[in-house]
């Protein structure tokens, strides 16, 4: 009896000592293995901060492009029309139709006027922080409705709240890459806009009835706008749907949770102060 | 008829249903050869305890498992192998020479005894493929999730039964005295090593069916 439990213990011992190399060979390679996920996880995360890093700095850069066009506008080239329309004004030779033809000059140089300083709003970071995400897009709507280009409408549901300068500016240049979109490929001719403000999400729509476009067509240049426009909405934890087929139109989303942290929040698009 | 069914076929035979259920359909074709292959060595399993129970000789049975074993596992080894580099000369050498002694060992002591000098240097060829290969997944860039990776769980199983039969047929002269309830204590062993390794490759029949879609992760 005492020799089986000797034998038994014996093969107990011998089969642990067998099962223990291999064990501990397979212990280090999961233990490895966790280190390897561990700095793959960490690599891609610097991946991802330097892309992040990256494209904010090209929107900054934007920013600071658009700032200074919009200022050049506003400062020179309406200061030199406002001068033309002055002088226009002072030229009184009797004769009334060369008077009639200044009177039209006039009139075209002060529109030309007035929409060159909605372009330099709409340009200016500055104007955005002013009036807010819901006006400044009224105002853009109704410079294109002005253009009679395209009937745009626009719809604003739930108590309007602030979402943060950065990310109104971001949101406002997503809705300007969709309408140049639109503009430009779509030949649409109604846009709706609605920005949706809920306790938990804030949603922007933009929806037209143009030709559409299918999913393939995205690899092209279209395809790198609409691309941009999901970049930019990552960049303040935004996503950007798109959504098209031919002949349908095509309705791009853009979802935001205003209460979740925004990974632009420490970034200041351009220098503010013109 | 379950006088014959022992801790070892049993199992095998567990082992050959859940691959006859996870192997049949959208796996590659090595993968399905295991299928009759575990048929295969169940067939021998049942034939070897058959003869025992007769007091006839049944190492001839496991001899002619050995060729499948060598053929079989080393093509699976191969299709592991190949996921990180061109591997069939090595494998095809390595068949090579185990046929060689396979051969030499037929003519040398006739085919009704256990062919040892063969098995013992399959069990370290095996053990130190095991090890290449884990040596390659570790080297890989690739991350890979190892409690659902099938070629992890199955080159574990073969790891842990090839390197304990390497150490068993290193000892063996130590332990065959010792005999415990009508069974030679390597026997035992082998019962355990066989719960493992079937235990394993079961694992691995079940990842490689259902909890696997890519293995890897791109880094």
């Amino acid at each position: 009896m005492a020799n089986n439990n000797n034998i038994a213990i014996l093969v107990i011992i011998t089969s642990l000592i067998f099962l223990i190399a291999p064990a501990s060979i397979l212990l280090y390679i999961y233990i490895y293995n966790q280190r390897k996920k561990k700095l793959i996880e960490e690599k891609e995360h610097l991946k991802s901060a330097f892309k992040q890093e990256l494209l904010k700095t090209q929107i900054e850069v934007q920013e600071q492009t658009l700032t200074n066009i919009s200022r050049e506008i506003h400062d020179n080239i309406t200061q030199v029309l406002s001068f033309v329309k002055l002088n226009l004004g002072m030229i009184d030779n009797g004769d009334a139709v060369i008077q009639n033809k200044i009177n039209e000059s006039r009139e075209l140089v002060a529109q030309t006027i007035n929409d060159l300083r909605n372009l330099s709003k709409s340009l200016s970071f500055e104007h955005i922080e002013n009036f807010g995400l819901v006006k400044t897009i009224e105002l853009e709507a109704e410079r294109i409705n002005n253009s009679g280009l395209i009937n745009t409408v626009i719809s604003v549901d739930g108590d309007i709240y602030p979402l943060g300068p950065e990310r109104e500016l971001v949101l406002f240049r997503i809705f300007q890459e969709a309408l140049n979109n639109t503009l430009k490929y779509s030949g649409a001719k109604h846009l709706k806009i609605a920005l949706q403000y809920s306790e938990v999400l804030f949603i922007l729509t933009v929806v037209d009835d143009g030709a559409g476009f299918s999913p393939r067509l995205l690899r092209g240049n279209l395809g790198a706008g609409l691309k941009n426009m999901k970049n930019r909405a990552s960049l303040v934890g935004a996503t950007a749907n798109i959504d098209s087929s031919p002949g349908e139109g095509c309705r791009i989303t853009v979802t935001l949770n205003p209460f979740e942290q925004q990974l632009y929040d420490d970034g200041s698009p351009s220098d503010r102060s013109g | 008829m379950f006088k014959y069914i022992t801790f070892n076929n049993g199992a095998e035979t567990v082992c050959f249903l859940v691959a006859m259920i996870c192997l049949t359909r959208n796996v590659s074709r090595i993968w399905k050869l295991l299928v009759p292959y575990l048929f295969i060595t169940c067939a021998v399993e049942y034939t070897g305890v058959f003869l025992r129970k007769h007091h006839q000789p049944n190492q001839w049975p496991y001899n002619i498992l050995l060729i499948f074993q060598i053929l079989i596992v080393s093509l699976v080894f191969m299709n592991l192998f190949n996921r990180y580099f061109k591997s069939k000369a090595m494998i095809i050498g390595g068949v090579a020479v185990l046929l060689l002694l396979y051969i030499y060992e037929t003519f040398n002591q006739g085919f009704f005894i256990f062919y040892e000098v063969t098995y013992n240097v399959m069990c370290v060829l095996y053990v130190v493929y095991c090890l290449y290969y884990f040596y390659l997944l570790l080297n890989a860039e690739n991350y890979v999730e190892l409690e659902y990776s099938a070629n992890f769980w199955w080159v574990s199983g073969a790891l842990f039964f090839y390197f304990g039969s390497t150490v068993i047929n290193l000892f063996r002269g130590e332990l065959s005295p010792i005999n415990m309830g009508g069974h030679n204590v390597c026997y035992y062993i082998y019962v355990i090593l066989n719960i493992i390794l079937y235990g394993c490759w079961s694992y691995s029949f079940i990842c490689k069916q259902w909890l696997t879609t890519t293995t890897s992760r791109s880094s």
